[in-house]
């Protein structure tokens, strides 16, 4: 698979903007840093007092989560090369720090050959590998007959011999 | 499919290694390098083969127009149980 990747360059600023920038300078007149002092009055400097924070209310009880089936990790493959960061200021969301994670790129793990179901269980899983295996109401309300039967009458049952 | 028979409990054991073959193949579409599956989706096919040769012999064609193989006397094809009699 190959990984296309978009490469942000910041612009460079050659010689035939240099120009434009000298203008910039003598248009814009930056503030000192003792102009700026005197622009606030003193009352601003101050912080305010502190106020307490209103008490926290108790969380109200949750309900119990549906919990994905706890599968053992596979192991991992060989990782790709680890990359600099390139300096994109301000293009990555916080969470996701480079170099793997950037937005509006999607990833899947690689998937190993590893230990397998035999073909009598694999056939009735519907799937070889144990990591693919994703038993049907176990992720939502209805998301299989059983389910469906459960909640809205109808369906038929399922499962493995 | 229920299995009440030895003919529908060797269609069910091809089916069972069939869908094996299926997985492996998706898998090295993907992975054509990994030496392990290799081995084991060509373990498969033999086991596939002979599991079906076997059938063949047995109870007639698993598949018509000169894909299967007709033992006996008379067209098998025609005498076998339809899927929906199984």
């Amino acid at each position: 698979m190959k990984n296309f990747t978009f490469k942000v360059f910041p612009a460079q600023s050659g010689s035939e903007n240099k120009q434009d920038e000298e203008v910039a300078k003598n248009s814009i007149e930056q503030p000192s840093v003792a102009k700026m002092d005197a622009l606030w009055p003193e009352t601003a400097k101050k912080c305010p007092p502190c106020v307490p924070l209103p008490p926290q209310m108790p969380c109200p009880p949750m309900e119990p989560m549906p919990t994905p089936p706890q599968m053992p990790c596979p192991p991992m493959g060989p990782m790709p090369p680890q990359m600099p960061c390139p300096p994109m200021g301000g293009l990555m969301a916080p969470p996701f720090t480079c170099p793997y994670f950037r937005l509006a790129h999607s990833y899947v793990p690689w998937q190993n050959y590893d230990v397998v179901y035999n073909p009598a269980e694999a056939l009735c899983k519907g799937t070889l590998f144990p990591e693919l295996h994703m038993p049907q109401g176990k992720y939502g309300p209805c998301e299989g007959p059983q389910p469906c039967r459960i909640h809205f009458g109808g369906g038929v049952p399922y499962g493995c011999e | 499919m229920a299995v009440n028979n030895p003919c529908q409990a060797l269609l069910r054991k091809i089916q069972q290694v069939e869908f094996v073959t299926l997985e492996l193949n998706l898998y090295l579409n993907t992975h054509p390098e990994d030496q392990k599956a290799l081995e084991q989706y060509n373990c498969m096919h033999r086991e596939l083969c002979e599991l079906k040769k076997q059938y063949e012999q047995q109870y007639g064609p698993l598949l018509n127009y000169g894909w299967g193989m007709n033992t006996g006397n008379s067209w098998r094809w025609a005498e076998q149980p339809w899927p929906w009699e199984m």
